[in-house]
């Protein structure tokens, strides 16, 4: 177990003071992690606690992001609920003792060992917020559920996960379905919603119209069937002083099923006088106002997610495996030790006979994420065509290997650097004309090209590169 | 060497020896359903051809009006011939018509199939009701929803030839009297089986000739439930269908009661699908036969009885009908005894000159409506010729016999409360009222 210190931020309190440290936001990268066991928040401001939990939670680094965070309540302060679920714990300010506080510590013992257990995530990795997301579940062994709210655009919310995002809520729905379809996450059903097609609200109106003209102004009735003499109508047409009167035998009727029935129940239309029996269905967005029939709109399927064995392990490792398989399978991608391999073996080739040079060309794309929260489960797909062009381009006796879905470095053999920039080029055109195709905007792209000699050294210039040292 | 003594047996025949031994052809059928029908026949293809100016100048008043017509298709578990109708409808030569659908409480796909061709726009309105009522609940249905100025009932099982409609119409815009207009019923399955094939020729002859023959002497009273015009405001008066079965009877009696007429319209013709076999043609006719008696010979008694709104006409339509059909059923009864006490050596030949003479009368009948329809005779109704020696079995024995045993079973029994046709819970109320 930790020692039972904290932090805690903007408190106006003095309690324990021994134990935490008080912090702002703005100070969050100063913190040595290490030596915490849970951030501490002690504020009653909604808006404040949300700032304050989304900083800790976008945060990149996963000692600070994953750490738990316990919020104290105020004395007759009602935290709403969805406050309360954005947190790891909500205890109240006056029950915050020290012997609580050293309880809670321990609680987050087994969490902050996981943290402390995961392998040092690679550079890059934690700026994937699906990444995040399965790390924060697997780290807590939770099953994440949806919280139905009007707070959010889309009606469902994550609350524990949702701030980890600053784009449109919808994302949170797409990431979820994007880490399912990717088997790390185990989804089950809880509920179905439908979402406008034009602008993803959950706020729609569904309205009952003429199946004919279209009005709302419709009115449903009973049918009357009297068995004495099959007249058939409307109840109002045998509505007299309240009584059942049949307008063709001027019978009253008595007893449903056994004098008369209600074979069904028809519309009738105020404005046309259509009747009809299966009325139009529109829906309006609250938020567009647009309408469109209920079968336009999207209809989304609300689960709740645990982590799979598969998840489990990728967020342990890392989510390289999540494009990976698609990579590998399209485009015989190397592993990294395996490309380490045949980039030694160029190296020495090439310095042997010195007669030609290979070339080593690293790849990166930066803001993925924008692709992953705009696409989510389409981003299969993008990945998909991206190795296609990989392959279009590169020729069998390449060399290809990813360090993540960002970063690609392939081995050109018997390739000058001219050449080589000229791979690079079309590459880069091409793959700019893909996502330019499926988004709205493109990645960067950043290459670098380089000789291969024996002054090389793959990890270095990897480690440069990243640290945008190379070009 | 039979032959040869048969032949000589005829030609030894005295004209009171022929009249003796074959009254029932000589004086009563041939009289009535051969001479009459082929006179009168005659005389209608010159009349129609006379007329032809004046059904032009109809046309063109039932054009430039324009009205709506609205198709009721009451029906139970008739979604598999549901588009095929609506095709036919969709091909008429008079476009002005709403299609109005009821479901009287299936159990199959109907409301699917009706659903989707409600939603591609080739049915109006498509209403469907959870609880089965009857055919007439279901008519009735359809008529309160219908906005048409003419109002064409028609079985789910049946389609239209693209004129249908436009020449139904027709006898509307000649005569202002007329109150509903009859339309050809013809097999649609003629060559389905034997049963069908046979049908088709009965239908040939009592519809498509017997009715314009019955419509020509103005005593027609029958518009088929299959296929018949109204007007909207008659239908409104008398506020519908009334419980069946026989209710396509029952309402052309009350609109020939109300003083309108009603005639049969040849060249309007739908094609039906009849019972393809001879267990379910007998449970067909069994209905419709016990309907005879249920409605002309008890709820339409008064047509036969002195009254201040006496109408000759009315008479004869349902005098003609419970004479022949009815009385004259005994006919055959008096005749074997007769022929067994009287004539007993003689039966062999009477009975074999019987079967050619009224094989003969099917032929000459099957050819006067073949003459009557004209082009509208299909190549496989002109084929029917073939089965003619058979239709004195057909006729003769088998739906006499059917029809003997319903008249009975009606009359002493009432056995039409107790048919599946309508549910129970109507029957038991249309009992308990005697309706």
């Amino acid at each position: 177990m930790k020692n039972p210190v904290y932090v805690a931020f903007d408190s106006q309190h003095t309690v324990h003071e021994h134990y935490y440290r008080r912090v702002s936001i703005s100070e969050l990268n100063s913190v040595d992690t290490s030596s915490i066991s849970f951030w501490l928040i002690d504020e009653t401001n909604s808006n404040a606690i949300r700032d304050i939990v989304a900083a800790i939670r976008r945060h990149p680094s996963a000692s600070v992001y994953l750490k738990g965070i316990v919020l104290l309540t105020a004395d007759g302060f009602e935290q709403n609920e969805s406050i309360r679920k954005i947190v790891d714990t909500c205890i109240e300010h006056d029950l915050f003792t020290t012997i609580v506080a050293e309880k809670i510590s321990s609680d987050f013992t087994a969490l902050n060992q996981w943290i402390d257990d995961t392998p040092a995530p690679t550079a890059f990795s934690d700026i994937n917020i699906s990444f995040k997301i399965l790390r924060f579940i697997v780290s807590r062994n939770i099953e994440l559920t949806p919280e139905m709210t009007t707070s959010v655009h889309c009606g469902y919310d994550y609350p524990a996960v949702s701030c980890m995002l600053q784009q449109d809520d919808i994302a949170i729905l797409d990431m979820l379905t994007f880490l399912s379809e990717q088997r790390l996450l185990s989804p089950r059903f809880v509920t179905k919603t439908h979402l406008c097609n034009h602008c993803n609200s959950a706020f729609l109106n569904f309205k009952e119209v003429c199946s004919h003209c279209q009005s709302e102004e419709i009115k449903s009735e009973e049918l009357i069937h009297h068995f004495k003499c099959a007249f058939t109508g409307q109840i109002s047409e045998f509505d007299r002083d309240g009584k059942l009167i049949c307008p063709k035998c001027d019978t009253a009727l008595h007893h449903i099923g056994v004098d008369y029935d209600k074979p069904s129940i028809l519309f009738n239309c105020q404005q046309c006088e259509f009747s009809f029996q299966e009325p139009s269905v529109v829906s309006t967005c609250f938020s567009c106002l647009r309408s469109s029939p209920p079968e336009n709109q999207i209809s989304e399927t609300i689960n709740a997610y645990t982590a799979t064995s598969i998840g489990q392990n990728a967020a342990i490792y890392g989510l390289d495996s999540l494009y990976s398989n698609i990579l590998r399978s399209n485009l015989n991608l190397f592993t990294q030790p395996a490309f380490k391999d045949f980039f030694d073996v160029e190296v020495a080739r090439t310095e042997r006979y010195k007669v030609t040079t290979s070339s080593l060309v690293i790849v990166q794309f930066t803001d993925l994420e924008t692709l992953h929260i705009r696409l989510g489960r389409r981003a299969e797909e993008v990945f998909s065509e991206l190795s296609k062009i990989f392959k279009s381009i590169l020729r069998n006796s390449d060399v290809i290997s990813a360090r993540n879905e960002s970063i690609f470095y392939m081995l050109l053999t018997e390739t000058d650097t001219a050449g080589a920039d000229l791979v690079v080029q079309r590459l880069t055109t091409q793959l700019t004309e893909l996502f330019q195709n499926n988004l709205d905007y493109a990645p960067a792209i950043t290459t670098v090209v380089h000789a291969i000699d024996k002054t090389i050294e793959l990890d270095s210039l990897l480690e440069n590169f990243l640290a945008n040292d190379v070009h | 060497m039979y032959i040869e003594n048969l032949i000589e047996f005829i030609l030894a025949l005295t004209f009171w020896e022929i009249i003796a031994y074959f009254w029932p052809f000589f004086l009563i059928d041939m009289c009535r359903y051969v001479l009459l029908d082929t006179i009168l026949v005659i005389l209608y293809i010159p009349k129609w051809a006379r007329n032809a100016p004046r059904r032009l100048r109809a046309r063109k008043s039932l054009f430039d009006e324009r009205p709506l017509v609205s198709v009721l298709v009451p029906g139970k578990n008739e979604g598999k011939h549901i588009p095929r109708l609506a095709r036919s409808l969709k091909n008429q030569t008079y476009k002005n018509i709403e299609i109005i659908v009821v479901d009287d409480g299936s159990d199959d796909d109907t409301e699917k199939v009706c659903r989707a061709l409600e939603s591609a726009g080739d049915i109006t309105t498509f209403i469907k009701n959870r609880v089965r009522g009857g055919k007439a609940s279901a008519a009735n249905t359809a008529l309160q929803f219908s906005n048409g100025k003419y109002i064409l009932h028609i079985d789910a099982d049946s389609y239209l030839a693209n004129d249908s409609i436009e020449t139904i119409l027709i006898p509307f815009y000649l005569d202002e009297r007329v109150g509903a207009v009859g339309g050809d019923v013809r097999v649609a399955n003629v060559n389905d089986s034997l049963t069908t094939s046979l049908q088709s020729i009965e239908y040939l002859k009592t519809i498509s000739a017997g009715r314009t023959v019955l419509s020509m002497l103005g005593i027609l009273r029958i518009v088929s439930g299959a296929h018949g015009m109204f007007r909207r405001d008659i239908l409104q008066r008398l506020q519908g269908w009334d419980v069946g079965p026989g209710l396509d009877g029952d309402i052309t009696l009350k609109i020939r009661k109300l003083g309108y007429r009603v005639v049969h319209e040849p060249h309007s013709v739908c094609y039906t699908n009849v019972p393809t076999s001879p267990i379910k043609l007998a449970k067909q006719r069994y209905r419709w036969d016990r309907s005879l008696i249920r409605f002309r010979f008890r709820k339409h008694s008064d047509l036969l009885k002195p009254s201040q709104n006496f109408s000759l006409s009315n008479f004869l339509a349902s005098a003609d009908n419970l004479f022949f059909n009815v009385f004259l059923d005994i006919k055959w009864i008096v005749y074997i005894v007769q022929v067994l006490l009287f004539n007993a050596a003689l039966f062999e030949y009477i009975f074999v000159i019987n079967y050619i003479l009224y094989s003969f009368a099917n032929l000459l009948e099957l050819a006067v409506a073949s003459l009557l329809l004209g082009n509208r005779i299909r190549p496989q109704e002109k084929r029917l010729a073939l089965y003619i020696p058979l239709m004195p079995l057909y006729t003769g024995l088998y739906v006499r016999a059917v029809r003997t045993y319903a008249y009975l079973m009606e009359y002493f029994h009432r056995t039409s409360y107790r048919d599946q046709w309508n549910p129970w819970k109507v029957s038991k109320v249309a009992k308990k009222e005697r309706l």
